[in-house]
C-alpha cells in the first residue's frame, strides 16, 4: 500500500522552498503551478519545477504537480513542459466532471507515446472542490485507470457554495462523505484538504482525527511543519495494533477449529472485524512500526 | 610567519607581541601567578563619591597608551562607553585601549574617536561595523578577539592590564556595591564585570540608581570598588535586555531541531542530573523545547543550564526540568526578573564560567551545548567570527569555552544561506577547533566526528541521515557550486586568540 498521508504542496516558483523538499519527511509532494503562482511567473515556475525535478533523480517521495486547471491557457504548456522531467503524476484542479479527467488522460497518453514511456506511466489525482464535483466525483472517481486518489479540496468548495469554511468543519461533513464514498467505492485513497491555520496544530490535528474517522487516509498540506502531527494521527496507535494482532491470532484459532467466527474477551471477531484488523496491520507495517505477515487464508478463510 | 596546529599561518610578531601559534585545546599553561592590584586603604568618613566621569578619568591618573574597560550587559543598549571615549578625547587622551567584554553595534559611535587616534586598540570581540572597517582597511584599530573564559583568563594572568575599568551598576550605593537587579537600567547578572572589579587598577561604578546604603544584593562587592560616579542615564532600558528571538517557525530551522534533539537522546546523557546550554537564537531555542518535551516523556530532571539566559531557560528552571540556571548575562526582562527572585537562578562571573586557568570552571561540567556558526569545515573547524565575505562581523562570546568543556558540543547550522554554503572545505576564520566539535547537525545531514564511532551507529540505527562530512560537503557544493574565494592581503588586522590565550586565526585585511 503506497502512504499518501501527508501530500505537500510546494510553490514552483520559490527556488528556496524547492531545494527543500528532498529534506522533509511527507508521504508526497505537489509542487504547485496553479494558485501559488502569480500569472506573471508561470513560465518560470514551468522551469524551475522542470530542473528541479531533473536534479531530484534519488527520490524518497512521491512527486506530483499540480498544473493549472485544463480550460485556462496555462495547461498545455505546463504539461509539455513538466513531464519530460518524469513527475508521478499530476494533481487536476477543478475535476468537476468525468470529461475533464478523460481529457487529461488523453493529454498524458500522448506525451507518454512522444516521451516512450508506458501508456499509465504518469498518474493524477483529481481535486473535488465545487458543488458539481462533489455532485459528480462518483463518476469522476472511474474516469481513468491512472487515477489513485480523490482529493477533496475544502477552500474552493466552500467558495463555490458562498459560505464560509470553519475549523469545526460541520459545512464539509455532506462533501467529505460523498467524496470518501466515491474513492473507496472506486478502491482507491481520499485525501483531505489543506489546512491552512499553520500556528494551530490542535485544530489541525482535531480535524485530521475527524477526517480519518469519515474514512481519509491523508491530506493535502501548506506547511512542512503539519507533518508531524498529521503522520502522528493516521498512524495506528500501539492498543490498535495489539488489538489487531489479539484478533489475527484469535481468527487464526477459529479457521484451525473450522469456523469464522471466535470470542475474544466477550466480543464476536468475525469477518469485518477481521478486515479491519488486517487493515491496521497492514498500515502499522507500512508505518515501519511492527514487522507482521499477513496471510490471506487467515483473512479470508480457505475457499 | 608558522602555521599552528590547524594549518592556519600565524605570524611571529603582532604589533609588538610575541604571538604563540595554537596547537592543542588542553595543554598550554603558562608557569605564571595570578595578576593582583594595588592594595588601597579607606578610613572612615572617606568617600568615594566622584561628580562625573572626566572627575573619575582624572582621578584614576589614566595617560596615553592606558587600557579602560566596561562590561556588555546594557548589549545594545549602553551609553557608558561611547560617554567614556567622548570624554577621553576632550581630556586629550590618545592611543587608548578599551578592554571590554565585548563591543555592540551601537559602539559604532567610537569610529571617529578611532579615526582620530583617541582608541587604537580594542582588546575583545566586535560586533558589527567597526569589525567590518577594520577588514576593508578602512579603519586603523588593532582587535583581539577573545571568548569570555579568554577574556576572564587575560585578566586574570594579566597579559591584559585594565588601567581602570568603569562598570555600569544599574543599583549601586555610595560605597560602591553593585547589583543587577534593580534600577532603570537593570540589566540582571553582572557576570561579565567580575573579573575587572578583582583585576583592574582602578574601579569605578558608574551609576543612574545611587540608593540609600546598603544595596542589596550585592553582586560587585564595595571592597573592590575605588569611586562612585552617578550620571543621568547608563542606557536605553528598551535594548538593555531587548533579545526577542522566539522559537523559530522556520521548518528546516525545526528539522534542524528535531535532528539534534535526537542526537542528545541517542548520546545517553539525557538522564538525570544532565545539564546543558543553549543559545538564544530560534533553532537553539527549538533544540532546547524538543529536549525539554524528552525530559518530561523520560521524568527527566536536569541539574543545571547555564551560559547567556532567555526567558525560555527560566520556564525550564521554573517546571523543574532543572534545579540551578548558571547565568553569565541575562538577554530578556524575564530573566532579570527571575534571578531578584529565585534563588536557583545563580549570577556567576565569567572567570568562573568559562576560565581555563583557575580550579575549575563550569562549562567542564557541562553534558551537552547546542552552538551556532557562520561556516563549519571538513575538520569539524568552526567560524562565528567572520562571515564568507571576510569581514570581522561577530565577537565569539563564549562559544569555544563551551565547545571544549561540554561532553557533546553540537553544532546546528543550515547546510546553506542563500546560494553559500555553509559546510566548506576549509572556514573562512577558525574560532572553535574541530577538536572540541562533536556534531554538526544542519537539515540535511548530520555529521559526527570519528572519534564517537558509538554514537555514530546509534544514530544510524535510528534512521537519521547520519553522513561522512567529506561526502556531505560534496553533496551540498553540488548543489551551490564552489564560490570563488576571497581574497586577503597579507596584513593582520586582527587576532582571535584561543582561550588559552594562543592563536588559533588571525583576520587579514579583505583585498577590494
Amino acid at each position: 500500500m503506497k502512504l499518501r498521508r501527508s501530500m505537500l504542496y510546494v510553490p514552483g516558483n520559490m527556488p528556496g522552498m524547492l531545494q527543500n523538499i528532498p529534506v522533509f519527511e511527507a508521504d508526497g509532494v505537489m509542487i504547485d503551478l496553479e494558485d501559488a503562482v502569480p500569472l506573471a511567473e508561470k513560465d518560470a515556475a514551468r522551469l524551475l519545477t522542470r530542473n528541479f525535478l531533473r536534479s531530484y533523480p534519488d527520490r524518497d517521495k512521491e512527486m506530483f504537480v499540480r498544473i493549472n486547471a485544463l480550460d485556462t491557457p496555462y495547461a498545455d504548456a505546463d504539461l509539455r513542459e513538466i513531464l519530460p522531467a518524469l513527475p508521478d503524476g499530476i494533481r487536476l484542479p477543478k475535476a468537476d466532471t468525468p470529461d475533464v479527467v478523460e481529457r487529461l488522460d488523453t493529454l498524458l497518453t500522448e506525451q507518454e507515446e512522444r516521451l516512450g514511456l508506458t501508456i499509465g506511466h504518469f498518474k493524477i489525482i483529481p481535486s473535488i472542490e465545487s458543488a458539481l464535483g462533489v455532485l459528480n466525483c462518483v463518476a469522476t472517481a472511474r474516469a481513468s485507470d491512472r487515477l489513485v486518489a480523490l482529493a477533496f479540496g475544502a477552500e474552493d468548495y466552500t467558495a463555490s457554495m458562498e459560505i464560509d469554511r470553519t475549523k469545526t468543519g460541520e459545512e464539509l461533513f455532506s462533501a467529505r462523505t460523498q467524496v470518501v464514498w466515491a474513492a473507496k467505492a472506486a478502491g482507491m485513497q481520499a485525501i483531505d484538504s489543506i489546512f491552512s491555520d499553520i500556528n494551530d496544530m490542535a485544530a489541525l490535528r482535531a480535524e485530521t482525527l475527524l477526517v480519518k474517522r469519515l474514512g481519509f487516509t491523508g491530506k493535502s498540506l501548506v506547511n512542512p511543519r503539519q507533518i508531524e502531527v498529521i503522520h502522528d494521527v493516521f498512524r495506528p496507535t500501539q492498543d490498535e495494533i495489539t488489538h489487531a494482532v489479539e484478533v489475527m491470532e484469535a481468527i487464526k484459532r477459529a479457521r484451525e477449529m473450522g469456523t469464522g467466527v471466535i470470542s475474544l474477551r466477550g466480543k464476536m471477531v468475525d469477518a469485518p472485524v477481521v478486515t479491519r484488523a488486517a487493515r491496521t496491520l497492514r498500515t502499522a507495517v507500512a508505518f515501519g512500526m511492527i514487522d507482521y505477515t499477513l496471510s490471506d487464508e487467515v483473512i479470508h478463510g480457505e475457499k | 610567519m608558522a602555521k599552528n596546529s590547524l594549518g592556519r599561518e600565524i605570524p611571529a610578531q603582532w604589533r609588538g607581541r610575541t604571538l604563540d601559534p595554537y596547537r592543542d585545546p588542553w595543554s598550554r599553561k603558562p608557569e605564571v601567578l595570578r595578576a593582583t592590584r594595588p592594595l588601597v586603604r579607606r578610613n572612615p568618613g572617606d568617600s568615594k563619591l566622584l561628580p562625573s566621569l572626566r572627575a573619575a578619568l582624572e582621578q584614576c591618573g589614566l595617560r596615553d597608551g592606558m587600557n579602560i574597560s566596561t562590561h556588555h550587559a546594557l548589549r545594545n543598549g549602553d551609553l557608558l562607553l561611547n560617554l567614556l571615549v567622548k570624554e577621553m578625547d576632550a581630556m586629550g587622551l590618545r592611543d587608548m585601549g578599551i578592554a571590554s567584554s565585548s563591543v555592540h553595534a551601537v559602539h559604532a559611535e567610537i569610529i571617529p574617536y578611532i579615526r582620530k587616534g583617541v582608541i587604537t586598540r580594542i582588546e575583545t570581540g566586535v560586533n558589527g561595523l567597526i569589525g567590518e572597517l577594520v577588514s576593508k582597511g578602512e579603519l586603523k584599530c588593532d582587535i583581539i578577539v577573545r571568548s569570555h573564559g579568554g577574556r576572564a583568563r587575560s585578566l586574570v594572568t594579566g597579559e591584559v592590564e585594565v588601567d581602570a575599568a568603569f562598570i555600569a551598576a544599574p543599583c549601586c550605593d555610595r560605597t560602591g556595591n553593585i547589583n543587577g537587579v534593580d534600577g532603570p537600567s537593570a540589566c540582571g547578572s553582572l557576570g561579565y564585570a567580575y573579573t575587572d572589579a578583582r583585576y583592574a587598577k582602578k574601579v569605578i561604578a558608574v551609576t543612574d540608581h545611587l540608593v540609600r546604603y546598603p544595596a542589596a544584593p550585592i553582586s560587585i562587592s564595595q571592597s573592590d570598588v575605588d569611586y562612585v560616579v552617578q550620571i543621568d542615564s547608563l542606557g536605553d532600558p528598551a535594548k538593555i535586555v531587548s533579545t526577542t528571538t522566539r522559537i523559530t517557525r522556520d521548518p528546516a530551522g525545526l528539522l534542524i531541531a528535531k535532528y539534534a534533539s535526537e542526537v542528545i537522546e541517542a548520546s545517553g546523557l539525557l538522564k538525570d542530573g544532565f545539564s546543558f546550554q543553549t543559545g538564544s537564537g530560534g533553532t537553539s531555542l527549538a533544540v532546547a523545547d524538543n529536549v525539554c518535551r524528552k525530559m518530561a516523556d523520560g521524568k527527566i530532571k536536569g541539574s543545571f543550564g547555564c551560559g547567556g539566559i532567555t526567558g525560555y531557560f527560566v520556564d525550564m528552571l521554573e517546571q523543574g526540568y532543572f534545579e540551578t540556571l548558571f547565568d553569565v548575562q541575562c538577554f530578556d526582562l524575564k530573566a532579570v526578573e527571575s534571578i531578584r527572585r529565585n534563588p536557583g537562578h545563580r549570577e556567576i562571573s565569567a572567570d568562573l564560567y568559562a576560565n581555563p586557568f583557575n580550579r575549575g570552571a563550569v562549562v567542564n561540567l557541562l553534558d551537552c551545548v547546542i552552538l551556532g556558526a557562520t561556516e563549519v569545515d571538513v575538520d569539524f573547524n568552526v567560524n562565528v567570527n567572520t562571515e564568507s565575505s571576510g569581514y570581522l562581523l561577530h565577537n565569539t562570546g563564549g562559544h569555544c569555552d563551551v565547545a571544549a568543556g561540554a561532553k557533546l558540543a553540537i553544532v546546528v547550522a543550515p547546510s546553506m544561506r542563500g546560494r553559500l554554503p555553509i559546510v566548506r572545505e576549509a572556514v573562512t576564520t577558525v574560532t572553535t577547533p574541530g577538536e572540541t566539535v562533536d556534531v554538526i547537525v544542519t537539515e540535511r545531514g548530520i555529521c559526527v566526528a570519528d572519534r564517537h564511532e558509538e554514537l555514530k551507529q546509534e544514530l544510524r540505527r535510528r534512521n537519521l541521515p547520519v553522513k561522512d562530512i567529506r561526502e556531505f560537503h560534496e553533496e551540498i557544493t553540488r548543489m551551490t557550486g564552489v564560490p570563488k574565494p576571497v581574497e586577503f592581503e597579507d596584513e593582520v588586522v586582527a587576532l582571535i586568540e584561543y582561550r588559552d590565550g594562543s592563536i588559533i586565526d588571525v583576520v587579514r585585511k579583505v583585498s577590494e
